[in-house]
């Protein structure tokens, strides 16, 4: 028996690697503790250590300690071996170790799928995922229409509405959000005048000023942010509280008590929303108004008279009602929305904040849709 | 059990998209307390999905006291959830709402009583299962085994022939879950309630079920039905096997020896 080679890892480590030739055998042998922290450091020297081809014995009489790390040391040692024509005989383990190794199986490779790379083509994923916003629209409209019957309904026979429930969201979506609403609106309103009146003021057009601010609030503005405000705060809260229900098994509980989940939940919250969007949507374009006002009065310094008077010949009737039917139309678009991104939440908690982010961003997307049809509409009929 | 039996499940298969059981043939008398049972992953819980109408299986019917859920309508499917309660494996009671109002929501919901009446009504229910004076609390001050005899409570509310109940012991510690099988037994025998109960605990299995079927993965089918003794002292090994989950050591070796 001699020695052939001694390695020890540079690092000052529990365990050592010795390679010997014993009759016409490699004989490797481990010396020390093997773990997670050592085995690291002489993992290329243990297969360095293994012959070209051949059989090989792994002696670990003087392996003391051998943990999950230490195991998969040994099956690489075995599988590379095999790989080769030869196999790896391990002698001298404790009974402890032993009984370990048998339980991971030496004899059979352990697999380690090899990382496969995406073979999709370009047009393929996009395929996909055109067709997973399809099936997804499809979904969306399947509730739109549950909705809408369930509303129907409700409007049918009224003691079937959870009125307390829809009181309460009128308050948690309503009330509470008043200023927030109102200090945004505000200050979209002095934004927006404060950046355009010195380009006017330069054109000399400084007095017009309301009639910038006044149609942009009432018609676009006003609504617009109210609804963005109502996703963030109310739409993804909607979608949060049901879609915890559902993980809960809670909306499983109602279809089973012969309770439809679309009335019980979905419909107080969406009545909720449409009549409180209005109402906040004329406070925040009121708020926006006067942010106007304020720039009018004490930027330009010119009287409030002017603002004022040029503000009731250009906003008409007809630019509040159709502010006041968007804002109605885009509350129940976002709470619609928020509801059912929360009916349509997996079974974890992770899908529940999937869930949330989804129904903002479904709610600003689609309330930016149907801002830009609307627009044409009204530009088409002349409102 | 000489009289008709109050759930028919015929050439069932069982399953979301793919198969887990496959031709499913079982009955369940008025009265008893029906277990189906098995191993984790065999489709317990689905089975119960499609029995209370949650799911659509991917064949077969299911006569529930007359009326298969598999093709109803919407309107006998309505008719049949009145028949039936079911107890969820964490209560799935409504957090926003307190004790007594969650027993109380299906008769808000499915009869005409007056709100006094509904309390009254309420409140007798919560007594059965043991829990008077716990009316007001939120399901979220009370404890697990408490929250499990209020569902059971609710699913009750109004009066229903069967209770389905997933995975009772679920989550629970011994005793508790021993005296929640009580509960379950002795409202079976006074109330002549049906239940039927998905499960995989021995113990509550022993206590509890007068019969019960056994359901196998690899077969996808029952492979014995019986009382929990005659499944006990089953001649098909696995069915042995199921019923001494605490020998364990042994279950090990076995393992090893069919490897090697």
């Amino acid at each position: 028996m001699a020695k052939i080679n001694t390695t020890e890892s540079a690092a000052p480590s529990a365990v050592r690697i010795e390679a010997l030739a014993e009759a016409d055998q490699t004989v490797i042998r481990i010396v020390g503790r093997l773990d997670v922290d050592t085995a690291v450091g002489v993992w290329d020297v243990a297969l360095r250590a293994l012959p070209k081809q051949g059989d090989a014995i792994l002696d670990a009489a003087e392996l003391d300690y051998c943990d999950g790390a230490g195991m998969s040391l040994i099956h690489d040692m075995s599988s590379r071996l095999r790989k080769s024509g030869g196999t790896l005989a391990v002698r001298g383990l404790s009974r402890d170790l032993q009984s370990f190794l048998d339980l991971t199986h030496l004899d059979e490779d352990l697999v380690v799928p090899a990382e496969c790379p995406s073979r999709r083509s370009i047009p393929e994923i996009v395929g996909m995922h055109a067709a997973s916003i399809a099936q997804d629209i499809g979904e969306i409209l399947t509730y739109v229409g549950a909705i809408a019957a369930s509303l129907g309904s409700a409007l049918l026979r009224p003691h079937k509405v959870r009125w307390g429930d829809m009181l309460e969201s009128c308050t948690t979506a309503g009330a509470f959000a008043f200023p927030v609403v109102t200090l945004i609106g505000f200050l979209l309103g002095w934004v927006l005048a404060f950046s355009s009146v010195f380009v006017m003021h330069d054109f000399g057009a400084d007095q017009f000023l309301a009639a910038l601010i006044g149609p942009a609030m009432v018609r676009e503005l006003g609504p617009l942010i109210t609804c963005i405000v109502l996703a963030a705060r109310s739409g993804s809260a909607f979608a949060a509280e049901i879609g915890t229900m559902k993980v809960n098994e809670e909306v499983d509980a109602l279809t089973t008590m012969g309770i439809d989940p679309v009335r019980f939940l979905v419909i107080p919250k969406v009545l909720a929303s449409v009549c409180m969007t209005p109402l906040l949507a004329a406070f925040a374009t009121a708020a926006g108004v006067i942010g106007g006002a304020v720039v009018s009065a004490f930027v330009i310094g010119q009287p409030l008279v002017i603002y004022t008077n040029l503000l009731q010949e250009k906003v008409t009737l007809s630019d509040v009602t159709l502010g006041l039917v968007k804002a109605a139309l885009f509350g129940m678009i976002v709470a619609s929305l928020g509801c059912i991104r929360g009916l349509q939440t997996g079974k974890s908690a992770s899908a529940v904040g999937a869930a949330t982010t989804s129904a903002v961003v479904t709610s600003i997307v689609f309330l930016a849709i149907t801002d830009a049809i609307i627009a044409v509409i009204v530009q088409i009929i002349g409102v | 059990m000489s009289s008709a039996p109050i759930i028919r499940v015929r050439n069932l298969t069982v399953g979301y998209d793919v198969p887990l059981m496959k031709n499913l043939d079982f009955d369940i008398y008025p009265g008893e307390v029906f277990g189906v049972l098995g191993p984790s992953g065999t489709g317990k819980t689905t089975i119960l999905r499609h029995m209370i109408g949650l799911l659509p299986p991917l064949g077969g019917s299911i006569e529930i006291d007359g009326d298969d859920i598999v093709s109803a309508t919407r309107d006998v499917q309505q008719r049949i959830l009145r028949k039936f309660g079911v107890m969820f494996q964490q209560g799935a009671l409504f957090g926003s709402m307190t004790v007594l109002e969650n027993v109380m929501l299906p008769m808000e919901e499915h009869t005409r009583l007056s709100a006094h009446a509904r309390d009254l009504a309420g409140r007798l229910k919560l007594r059965l299962v043991g829990l008077q004076s716990f009316e007001d609390y939120l399901p979220a001050e009370i404890s697990g085994g408490m929250r499990k005899r209020v569902a059971i409570a609710r699913a009750m509310a109004l009066d229903p022939r069967i209770v389905f109940l997933d995975e009772p012991s679920a989550g629970l510690d011994p005793a508790t879950s021993a005296d929640l099988d009580k509960l379950i037994r002795r409202l079976a025998r006074s109330l002549g309630i049906t239940f039927v109960m998905v499960t995989h605990e021995i113990a509550s299995i022993l206590r509890t079920n007068h019969r019960a079927i056994m359901l196998d993965k690899a077969t996808k089918s029952i492979i014995e039905s019986g009382t929990p003794r005659e499944l006990q002292h089953s001649s098909i090994p696995q069915v042995r096997r199921f019923f001494q989950q605490d020998d364990g050591e042994q279950d090990g070796d076995q393992m090893q020896e069919n490897r090697t």
